[in-house]
């Protein structure tokens, strides 16, 4: 039911990685649970918070954005190692037929987005049959 | 590690980051190395580590200092559940860093906020940089 929608301004962005700090956008690690009530996203967006984090609905397709840039550690000091960035964070998801657009919703905890997707309520009709 | 880099070895490593990412999935029962990836800056009073912790509070991270070397030890937990999708990290893992000077052990800070660990290490008093008077005579 879940599919990497990668976008063209995603693609551009996502390998990036000679550019300024900012520009780069990384592509966060995702887990996925799936239970009767519905799916769960999982996505670790480390130094986000909930004013820098976006999740948006459109055509079938949930997209995750954050900004973790305000996590940046005091100016002053000199980088002398750095092994990553304190950058954006995009990933996209194609979204089933099953799910209740309307009562999807979102939140933040140390560093991890978890994107609630209910199921829609039981869609399973018994059909009666008449006999003539 | 603390040798100053060049910014080139810098992007290699961010890209190893992102290898590990997926080749170091599970750590079972503890990776050593390089992880979590840590960003170290130093100024003339202290050196700031900032680790990439994302999902841990501070009772499952834990930093620990013997002489020179910092060692950081966490876990990260994963509930049981139906994964469809499993990317995150998950194990206990330990890294260890050693400064090339001598840290003021008392006074080091740590702190996890939204996925991040920073650890504030103040260095010692004989490793900071003191001006010598000349006298003339």
């Amino acid at each position: 039911m879940f599919g990497l929608q990668k976008k063209a301004v995603e693609n551009e962005a996502g390998t990036q990685t000679t550019a300024t700090e900012n520009s780069v956008t990384y592509v966060p690690a995702v887990d996925v649970t799936e239970n009767e009530t519905g799916y769960t996203i999982f996505a670790d967006v480390p130094g986000a918070d909930k004013d820098s984090v976006d999740v948006t609905y459109e055509d079938g397709v949930v997209t995750l954005k954050a900004n973790s840039a305000s996590a940046k550690q005091v100016e002053g000091a000199q980088a002398i190692h750095r092994e990553f960035r304190l950058a954006g964070y995009e990933r996209a998801f194609r979204v089933g037929d099953d799910v209740d657009v309307d009562k999807i919703n979102a939140e933040i905890a140390n560093g991890v987005l978890k994107v609630s997707l209910p199921r829609k309520a039981s869609a399973k009709k018994v059909i009666s049959v008449s006999a003539k | 590690m603390l040798v100053k880099a060049h910014s080139i070895w810098n992007d290699f490593a961010e890209v190893q980051n992102e290898f590990d990412r997926f080749f170091r999935r599970g750590f079972g029962e503890g990776a050593r190395g390089y992880y979590p990836p840590a960003n170290i800056a130093e100024n003339t009073d202290a050196y700031v580590i900032q680790a990439r912790v994302p999902g841990l509070t501070k009772d499952d991270v834990s930093v620990e200092l013997e002489g020179r070397a910092l060692t950081i030890r966490g876990e990260h937990k994963r509930e049981a559940a139906s994964f469809t999708r499993e990317e995150r990290a998950t194990g206990k893992f330990e890294r260890t860093i050693t400064f090339k000077h001598p840290l003021a052990a008392d006074k080091i800070q740590a702190e996890v906020k939204n996925g991040i660990l920073t650890v504030t290490l103040p260095k010692a008093e004989e490793a900071k940089p003191r001006k010598i008077e000349i006298v003339a005579k």
